[in-house]
C-alpha cells in the first residue's frame, strides 16, 4: 500500500440537498500486478488453434515475467476461444476478477502465411482497448506475440513495453582457467538462442546498435586485440579499426554514429569516440588516473563514466566533447560499469561495498542512490529500452554458475533469463523495427 | 518477418455486457422526505407574504424551523470509510510519464445498492489526446467499477453523485 501525503487528505462533502455532490480525493492506491486474462486465441483448425495457444502463452509468460501483471489461471476462464470471436459476455470475467483481458483468433490465407487479430478488453467498463490485425509468414507468429505484449503493457501501464527486443551477450563454458567465449543472441524471453561465434577467439563486452542489426564487440586476440562490428542479419564482421593500445568497452552513441571507447595504453586508460562513418578518434579523457566504462546519455550530449582520479573508483558525468567533468557519486564503496538508462532519469552501476557486489541506480546528478541487488559478485547493468528493467551478470560461487538477472528498478521481481550455459555481459536491444 | 498490424477490419461491435439497471427514482428515504418538508414549509410561509395589499414578511416568519435547517451529510468518518474502500481499489500505474502531476476526476453516479450506475471522465478531450491521462483515468474508473462499496443506505441522496478526484503524485510522495 503506497502511503498518502498528509496534506492531500482533503475530504469534501457538498452540504445535502437533491442535487447534492460529494466530493472526495483519492490521494492513496495500491501497487499490484494487474489481474488479466489471456485466452487462448481461436483458430479455424488443428493447426491454427495450436499456433492460437503458443501466442496466448508468449504473452502471458511476458507480462507474468514484468512483474506488473498477474495472469489469471485459465482453468478459471467460463468462455471458450471461439466464442470470444465476439464481444466477450464480460459479467462470466468480472467474478474471476480479471480487470484485463486478452482475445485474438489465427487463420491461415495460405500455405506460408497467417493473419492473427488480437483485442484488448477492459473487463469492468466492458470497452475495447486495442484492436489490431498482423499479417505474416507463418514462422512469424512469436514474434507477433512479443509485439501483441508491448501493445497491451503500453495500454494498460502507461510505459512502454520491451518485449519485441533482443539480448545479446557472452555464452561461457568450459574450467575457469580455459574458458571458451561465444557471442550469443536471444529473444528477451530466451527464445530462438543462436551462437553468433565459434569460440575460437575470446569475446567480451558486446553492445547492439540502435539500429539492432549490428554488434559491436571486443576481441581479445594476438598480436592485437580488437573491436569488431558483427552484422546480425549477414553474420559477417568486420574490424572497426586499428586503434593504439587496447581498447575495449564499445558504447553506442544513441543515433548510432558514434562510438565510445576506452583505451589502455602504458598503464594508463582513457575515453575516446570513434565516428563510424569518418573512421576519425577523439580523445575525452587525458586524465593520469584510469578512466573507463563511458556510456552516453538517451539524448547524446552527456557521458557517464569509471574513474579512480579522485583515489577510489568513482562515476563522473562530461559534455560529449570531454568537457565540464563532474563527479556523482560520492557514497563509500568502490562504483563501476555506469549505464545511463534509455529513459534518462538514471544510471545503473556496480558497487562493491562491505564485502559485497551491488547492482544499483542513482539520478544523474547522484542524487537517491539506492541498491537494488546484493550478492558475491554482480555485475555489468544494461537497461531494457523501457528503462524500467536492469539485467546483468550474477555469478554464484556456491553453484559454480554465472548466468543473467533482470531486476526492477523498484528492487522487485528480480529473475534469472534462461541460457543453455553460463553468461555474462548482456546488452539489450531497442524495439525491433 | 511479421507485417505492420493494421487495426482489424471489422472490429467487434463495442457495446455494454449488461443493460444498465433502471435508475432508481425513490424519492420516500428519510431525508427526501425531510426536504419535501422543508419545501413545503417555505412555500406555506412565504404564500401569505404575497398576498396584495400586505406589508414584509416578518423574520421570525420567514425563517426555516430550527429542527430542519441542519444539512444531512455523510460523517467525516463516513467520507474516510469511502475514500478508504476506494483507495484500496486503485490499483496506480506507477509508470505513466508525468504523473506526479496529474490530477483525474471522476462523476460517478450509484445506484442505492451501491453499484455504480455511471462514470464520466472529466476532461474528455485531455482523455483522448492524452496516453499517460487516459492510463490513469482508466485505472481509476476500473477502481470505481471493480469496488463493491459499503454506503449507509439511508443516507443515499447525499452519496448517489460524486465526484472522485485521483491525485497518483500525492499517493507516490507518500
Amino acid at each position: 500500500m503506497l502511503a498518502g501525503s498528509a496534506a492531500g487528505l482533503g475530504l469534501l462533502a457538498m452540504p445535502g440537498g437533491a442535487g447534492a455532490q460529494v466530493r472526495l480525493d483519492i490521494t492513496k492506491g495500491v501497487v499490484e500486478p494487474i489481474p488479466i486474462a489471456i485466452s487462448p486465441f481461436a483458430g479455424d483448425d488443428v493447426g491454427t488453434r495450436d499456433i492460437g495457444l503458443a501466442v496466448a502463452d508468449v504473452i502471458a509468460a511476458n507480462l507474468e515475467s514484468s512483474g506488473l501483471f498477474r495472469v489469471i489461471d485459465r482453468r478459471a476462464y467460463i468462455q471458450d476461444p471461439e466464442s470470444l470471436r465476439q464481444t466477450p459476455r464480460f459479467a462470466e470475467w468480472r467474478p474471476i476478477n480479471a480487470q484485463a483481458l486478452v482475445t485474438g483468433a489465427v487463420s491461415r490465407p495460405a500455405a506460408d502465411r497467417l493473419v492473427i487479430e488480437f483485442r484488448l478488453w477492459d473487463v469492468f467498463s466492458g470497452s475495447q482497448l486495442r484492436g489490431l490485425r498482423y499479417e505474416l509468414a507463418a514462422d512469424g507468429w512469436r514474434r507477433v506475440a512479443h509485439q501483441i505484449s508491448d501493445v497491451t503493457y503500453e495500454r494498460l501501464t502507461g510505459e512502454a513495453g520491451y518485449f519485441d527486443t533482443r539480448i545479446v551477450y557472452v555464452s561461457e563454458s568450459g574450467p575457469r582457467t580455459r574458458r571458451v567465449k561465444r557471442l550469443a543472441v536471444m529473444d528477451q524471453d530466451g527464445a530462438n538462442h543462436r551462437f553468433l561465434t565459434d569460440g575460437g577467439q575470446l569475446v567480451l563486452t558486446p553492445q547492439i546498435a540502435p539500429d539492432g542489426r549490428r554488434v559491436a564487440y571486443f576481441v581479445l586476440r594476438t598480436p592485437v586485440p580488437q573491436i569488431m562490428m558483427l552484422d546480425l542479419a549477414t553474420g559477417r564482421t568486420s574490424p572497426l579499426g586499428e586503434f593504439p593500445g587496447m581498447s575495449f568497452t564499445p558504447r553506442f552513441a544513441p543515433d548510432g554514429s558514434v562510438l565510445l571507447l576506452t583505451v589502455a595504453r602504458d598503464g594508463n586508460s582513457d575515453i575516446f569516440s570513434f565516428d563510424t562513418a569518418t573512421r576519425r578518434t577523439t580523445q575525452l579523457t587525458q586524465s593520469p588516473a584510469i578512466d573507463t566504462s563511458p556510456s552516453f546519455s538517451p539524448r547524446g550530449d552527456r557521458i557517464v563514466f569509471n574513474s579512480d582520479r579522485g583515489g577510489t573508483p568513482q562515476l563522473y558525468t562530461m559534455n560529449r566533447d570531454g568537457s565540464n567533468v563532474q563527479r556523482i557519486s560520492f557514497g563509500s564503496g568502490r562504483y563501476g560499469s555506469p549505464a545511463w538508462s534509455p529513459r534518462g532519469d538514471l544510471i545503473a552501476f556496480t558497487k562493491i561495498q562491505g564485502g559485497y557486489f551491488h547492482i544499483g541506480i542513482m539520478e544523474p546528478d547522484g542524487a537517491n542512490e539506492r541498491l537494488l541487488t546484493r550478492s558475491f559478485l554482480d555485475e555489468s547493468p544494461a537497461w531494457a529500452p523501457n528503462g524500467r528493467i536492469i539485467v546483468f551478470t550474477r555469478e554464484n560461487p556456491q553453484t559454480d554458475r554465472t548466468r543473467l538477472m533482470t531486476i526492477d528498478i523498484t528492487g522487485y521481481n528480480e529473475r534469472e533469463l534462461p541460457t543453455p550455459l553460463d553468461a555474462s555481459d548482456p546488452a539489450w536491444s531497442g524495439l525491433i523495427p | 518477418m511479421a507485417a505492420r498490424p493494421k487495426p482489424p477490419a471489422k472490429p467487434a461491435p463495442q457495446k455494454k455486457a449488461e443493460p444498465s439497471p433502471a435508475p432508481v427514482a425513490k424519492d420516500d428515504n428519510d431525508f427526501n422526505a425531510l426536504l419535501r418538508s422543508v419545501e413545503q414549509q417555505n412555500r406555506r410561509v412565504e404564500a401569505p407574504e404575497r398576498r396584495p395589499g400586505t406589508g414584509n414578511a416578518t423574520a421570525e416568519r420567514t425563517a426555516p424551523p430550527a429542527a430542519v435547517a441542519a444539512p444531512v451529510a455523510l460523517s467525516a468518518s463516513e467520507l474516510a470509510g469511502i475514500r478508504r474502500q476506494i483507495e484500496r481499489c486503485w490499483n496506480v500505474p506507477i509508470g505513466v510519464p508525468g504523473i506526479e502531476a496529474m490530477r483525474v476526476s471522476l462523476r460517478i453516479q450509484l445506484e442505492a445498492d451501491g453499484s455504480v450506475r455511471e462514470v464520466s471522465i472529466e476532461e474528455s478531450g485531455r482523455f483522448d489526446a492524452d496516453h499517460g491521462f487516459r492510463t490513469v483515468a482508466e485505472s481509476a474508473r476500473r477502481a470505481v467499477l471493480s469496488c463493491r462499496l459499503d454506503l449507509p443506505a439511508e443516507k443515499y441522496a447525499v452519496w448517489r453523485d460524486m465526484v472522485l478526484t485521483f491525485s497518483p503524485g500525492d499517493a507516490l510522495s507518500g
